[in-house]
């Protein structure tokens, strides 16, 4: 786990990570969030949709930049103020995908960092979801 | 004191009026962590000031900005 300090941090750092979601963390949001959706959760359902098979949760996006604020940029440190998504792509599954953000402010007064997170199809390059966090870094 | 009032009932979604320098977090729901920092950065941005993170978390209520603001020779 990272563990950068207010001081340690500077505008134009980024940190990534790679990642896939299969099936079984499919069901283990479902269980978690109680989201039983059929496009989520039903693959004739969704055989029959634009998409052709089921989807993970655009929201698993949201848990994946969770884990790095907490655990990648800043880590340890962090306290999770705000975080915006636009779901620009479906999730696709047993895919690569590449987390990443960039720190594009630090707001000295409050100990906060303003970052752009985008989670992007690592063989594409295409841009499944972004959006903007706020972290306070608690040293 | 319309300038900095104007910040405040902007980003608290409160009209100008209902502000009074007793006026806090305690008081005004919508003055929560992520607002505050919102808050800060456009005092900051608007009044051409910099606070310190000391100065910024002993702001306890609108009063105590109004004084922050002028000790850093800003015009509220």
């Amino acid at each position: 786990m990272t563990a950068k300090t207010f001081a340690e941090v500077s505008v134009g750092q980024r940190a990534e990570f790679e990642t896939s979601i299969d099936e079984a963390l499919v069901d283990a949001f479902v269980a978690l969030s109680g989201d039983t959706n059929p496009l989520h959760t039903d693959e004739a359902y969704a055989a029959g949709t634009a998409f052709g098979r089921r989807l993970p949760h655009g929201m698993i996006g949201g848990a994946l930049f969770s884990r790095f604020v907490g655990v990648h940029l800043p880590g340890r440190y962090s306290l999770y103020l705000s975080q915006s998504l636009l779901f620009k792509k479906p999730l696709p599954l047993d895919t690569a995908i590449i987390v990443s953000g960039e720190i594009v402010q630090k707001i000295e007064s409050a100990r906060a960092i303003r970052m752009t997170t985008t989670i992007t199809d690592k063989s594409s390059g295409a841009t499944l979801i972004d959006g903007e966090a706020m972290v306070q870094l608690l040293q | 004191m319309n300038k900095l009032a104007k910040i405040f009932s902007a980003v608290l979604d409160i009209p100008e009026g209902d502000i009074t320098d007793a006026l806090s977090p305690e008081t005004a729901s919508n003055w929560d962590s992520l607002n505050a920092i919102i808050l800060l950065t456009e005092i900051e941005k608007q009044f051409n000031v910099q606070f310190t993170y000391d100065e910024a978390m002993g702001i306890k209520n609108f009063g105590e900005a109004v004084a922050l603001v002028r000790s850093k020779g800003g015009t509220v």
